[in-house]
């Protein structure tokens, strides 16, 4: 029925609905901002999440394909498109609606977080000693 | 071209690691995590680098363990394998510490005595299978589990065997005293053979090698009693209604002797004196009678036999105890009074010929000359240290406490490994080899329990929206659960192996989780139809 709805993924929809909503993990995070740009490969993940992260973050295959397990698990990332370059296979992923959601709400979170951070520091009194860009 | 040559040398050693994958996940994944894999690869790579290598390793762990800690049937095998593990390991680190013996035997070498008997959790091997060499004591004794057997302590003191069931029936009657006059087997003087009486043969178990032989041609009738082994251990003397044979166990040729006797002793010289109810002969080793006396009523040649020096032949109150009387005098018209209370009987005899007769004064049976005294076996079972010439009579060899199960019968010494014998502590004992392999069994089943979870999850994936960490949250239930359903399994298992064996209630709890184990591998054979596959296998690209 529904296991064959998205390619290469079948979901147990029961285990999904058990589960609660839960934060996002960090290379979960940084794939799904690395999709948000549009419809992306494996190697494109990689190469794009060292960007996103000016090169703090190197992922690796198996935790990239771990994080788009889970993610396209609980539908918030899709098969694309398929296609074979050098005779090698290539899929393409997007970001559903609900991912893009789940993303904005992660971010928005995240945000609000470092919005604390910094205005407590300010209330201190100006950047901490060593920590240079403060204002 | 060599270039090309790395690059698939390179693709081939990614697909191996792949090769971890859950079989559905693989089939799903490979191709395309390849291609991600030598895009993402150093020009000049040949191998996989060591973080690629476990990084790749991790997630077909965490894809594993995701199942192994979810799906219920492989929850319940991991639980099964686990405990099967722990019972595998505790049996054997219990046969371990039981079987293990002493260290060497000590610089003083030589035979000794234990100073009690020793309990039997867990039993000894058996001497057939497991022979130690010479014995210096043999009984019938049991274990707690109610089992019955003839136990021997090696003469170092250092070891125990056993010979199972000597008689088909060991156990001794209800009011037949146990008596080594009529006791179905006979340990040799040297400790070196043991005869036991199988129905109408005769049979030598040698304790330094383990085999049986039985003696040839010898048809022994149903009254006949194994009366004595000669020092030298190659005849024993049979009694019978009919006479006494004087048996070469080694070809089974008899010397008949027409006197029946119901106890017989060989001399060191080879002289063989046989007592019958009044009389008491002494034999030439080729048979030819060369004196006697009369025997004193009521009294047996006790197992002890002839003093090394052959002049004195120990004495014990036959079973259906006569008065209880001294000779007043000398030779052999010598009248007998009741004895005081107390005091050892002396008889010294008219012909040369003839031993001197020695009985102690209580109504105990002498075992074994030590060392110029006499070893007797009193009424309560411990054995004691008696000096004829002084009256001194201590307790060496101490009743056994805290084992109600079975008493100790037929205690025979190896009389001449007994006459230089120290008495020593009781020592742990060397019970030989393992018999029944449970902890092999045990750890046979978790092996296959690890086995079978490994196949499993190699064709059983759990959602990867459960992660790992939550997965082995969600078994924390069933872990407690398990070790609910396992403490009162665990509370009987202590509550019984108090009186009875332990080992054989590891074997009850091993085989029971054995059942479990096998119980759940069939559970998981039913699940795996039913179990539906995240990953349509057949995607690859070619």
């Amino acid at each position: 029925m529904e296991a064959h709805d998205q390619p290469g993924y079948s979901v147990e929809r029961s285990i999904v609905a058990a589960m609660p909503i839960r934060r996002l993990q960090e290379p979960s995070f940084l794939v799904l901002t690395a999709l948000a740009r549009g419809p992306q490969h494996g190697y494109g993940v990689l190469k794009d999440v060292e960007e996103i992260s000016a090169g703090a973050v190197k992922l690796r295959v198996g935790t990239l394909y771990g994080a788009l397990d889970r993610l396209a698990s609980e539908g918030l990332v899709e098969l694309d498109a398929e296609e074979v370059v050098d005779s090698r296979l290539r899929r393409y992923y997007r970001l559903t609606a609900a991912g893009a959601q789940r993303l904005e709400a992660e971010a928005m979170r995240r945000r609000s977080q470092v919005e604390v951070a910094l205005s407590r520091l300010r209330g201190v009194g100006g950047p901490l000693p060593g920590t240079g860009t403060a204002s | 071209m060599t270039d090309e040559g790395s690059g698939e040398r390179l693709e081939r050693r990614y697909r191996r690691l792949l090769r971890a994958l859950p079989a559905p996940q693989r089939a799903a994944r490979e191709e395309e995590m390849v291609a991600v894999l030598l895009q993402a690869a150093t020009p000049s790579q040949s191998r996989p680098t060591v973080s690629e290598a476990a990084d790749l390793l991790a997630l077909a762990a965490r894809s594993r363990l995701r199942c192994l800690f979810v799906d219920p049937v492989a929850r319940l095998g991991v639980a099964v394998a686990m405990l099967l593990t722990i019972a595998a390991a505790v049996a054997a680190h219990d046969v371990a510490a039981s079987r293990t013996g002493t260290e060497e035997p000590s610089a003083t070498a030589g035979p000794v005595l234990p100073d009690r008997f020793p309990a039997w959790d867990p039993p000894p091997a058996r001497a057939d299978r497991s022979p130690a060499g010479a014995a210096s004591m043999a009984y019938l004794d049991g274990d707690e589990d109610g089992a019955h057997f003839l136990v021997l302590i090696g003469a170092e003191g250092t070891s125990a065997r056993q010979v199972p069931d000597p008689t088909g029936s060991t156990a001794a009657p209800d009011g037949v005293p146990a008596d080594s006059t009529n006791s179905p087997f006979l340990l040799a003087p040297d400790g070196r053979q043991l005869a036991v009486r199988r129905g109408h043969s005769l049979q030598v178990l040698d304790l330094t090698n383990g085999r049986t032989r039985t003696v040839p041609g010898l048809e022994l009738a149903n009254s006949a009693r194994l009366l004595a082994w000669s020092l030298d251990g190659t005849r024993i003397a049979v009694g019978s209604a009919t006479g006494t044979d004087v048996v070469d166990v080694s070809n089974g040729f008899a010397v008949h002797v027409t006197e029946a006797a119901t106890s017989a002793a060989f001399a060191p010289d080879g002289r063989l004196a046989l007592a019958g109810r009044t009389r008491l002969d002494v034999f030439r080793a080729d048979g030819r009678r060369i004196g006697g006396d009369t025997m004193l009523p009521g009294w047996d040649i006790a197992a002890a036999g002839w003093s090394p020096d052959g002049r004195i032949l120990a004495l014990r109150r036959a079973q259906d105890s006569s008065p209880d009387v001294v000779p007043t005098g000398t030779g052999t018209t010598t009248p007998y009074q009741r004895r005081p209370a107390g005091q050892p009987i002396v008889h010294i005899a008219a012909e040369g010929d003839v031993p001197a007769l020695l009985a102690p004064p209580d109504p105990s049976a002498p075992l074994a000359w030590n060392r110029g005294r006499l070893l007797l076996e009193s009424d309560s079972g411990s054995v004691t240290s008696w000096n004829p010439v002084t009256g001194q009579n201590d307790t060496v060899i101490r009743t056994r406490e805290g084992v109600y199960c079975c008493t100790i019968a037929s205690l025979q010494l190896a009389t001449n490994v007994a006459a230089r014998a120290r008495i020593v502590p009781l020592d742990a004992l060397d019970r030989g080899p393992l018999g029944p392999f449970w902890p092999l069994v045990a750890a046979l089943f978790s092996v296959a329990a690890l086995v079978r979870g490994w196949w499993y999850t190699r064709t059983h994936l759990v959602h990867p929206t459960t992660s790992v960490r939550a997965a082995v949250l969600r078994a924390v239930p069933w872990a407690l659960a398990a070790t609910a359903a396992g403490l009162p399994v665990g509370y009987f298992y202590l509550m019984l192996s108090y009186p009875l064996g332990r080992e054989a209630h590891l074997l009850h709890l091993t085989t029971a989780l054995a059942a479990a184990a096998a119980y759940t591998f069939g559970r998981s054979l039913g699940r795996a139809r039913t179990w539906r596959p995240l990953y349509p296998a057949g995607r690859a690209a070619r």
